[in-house]
């Protein structure tokens, strides 16, 4: 009981509708963790389901989102404030599941930059609300095949609703580059839909 | 505007099964280890600095100190 007095989120002295970035002042300035395990709290679900999107397996989703928190933790003094928590937390997540990938050599090449040898022919602007209306069961079985680099960045931009500057500062590429990216992974994604689904598309 | 990406994520989610406090522990006890081998380094990088200073046949900032402020006897 006493302890629990002690506890600054048990005893109610903090609450727990803090915002994110109140919460990571007051973990720095006190180095008490039942303020990380708020945040814990709040993503560790989010960051496991990305995890699993990307790994496709619920050993190594669970070990990555391990491995996240403990980049959190470890470099949460360097967060700078200029984007949303989430944001920050989740670029950590995609960059390491990417990295985890490459390792894994699998998707080879699939995540290599190689704007340059596609996108000669590029087609008529795609419409998010198309990709964003496609039917649920569709979507994941398309985004299941389509390489884990496209994936990532339709995840970031659609589910995540990053901005193109967000995207440039997790992939550490020039907006063009993003943009073209984008473009091309829009394209793999109604290509793929078309090839499966040809009756109809 | 209708946004199936996020109704996919809610499903995924419901679907894969995770343990929030292992992998809650698995945090703690990677911290415990970093912060361990950590306290370990700054107690003994000050005396293998010292050691190498003392191989390449240097004085050890130990034994400055003393010529830094003599005895004015």
């Amino acid at each position: 009981m006493f302890i629990n007095l002690l506890n600054p989120v048990i005893s109610g002295i903090v609450p727990k509708s803090l915002s994110d970035e109140d919460v990571i002042v007051s973990y720095l300035e006190s180095q008490n963790s039942s303020y990380f395990n708020i945040l814990y709290d709040r993503y560790s679900s989010k960051v496991f389901g990305k995890c699993f999107s990307l790994l496709k397996s619920e050993a190594k989703a669970q070990d990555a989102a391990q491995e996240v928190f403990v980049k959190v933790l470890l470099n949460l003094s360097k967060f700078s404030y200029k984007s949303k928590f989430s944001t920050w937390l989740y670029s950590i997540t995609y960059n390491f599941c990417i990295d985890q990938i490459r390792k894994d050599k699998k998707n080879i090449g699939v995540l290599v930059d190689d704007i340059n040898q596609v996108g000669e022919e590029l087609e008529d602007e795609i419409d998010d609300r198309d990709i964003m209306s496609t039917n649920v069961i569709r979507l994941k079985k398309v985004l299941d095949i389509i390489p884990t680099g496209d994936k990532a960045i339709l995840l970031m931009k659609y589910l995540d609703e990053m901005s193109i500057k967000e995207i440039c500062d997790i992939l550490n590429k020039s907006e063009s580059a993003v943009k073209m990216k984008i473009k091309r992974a829009k394209e793999k994604f109604v290509k793929t839909y078309k090839e499966i689904y040809k009756d109809v598309a | 505007m209708k946004n199936n990406f996020k109704e996919l994520e809610n499903i995924e989610s419901e679907e894969a099964s995770f343990d929030k406090d292992v992998i809650k522990n698995g945090i703690e006890s990677d911290m415990k280890l970093i912060r361990f081998i950590t306290s370990i380094v700054e107690m003994y990088f000050p005396k293998v600095a010292s050691l190498f200073v003392s191989m390449s046949g240097g004085e050890p900032d130990e034994k400055k100190e003393n010529v830094d402020y003599p005895d004015l006897k």
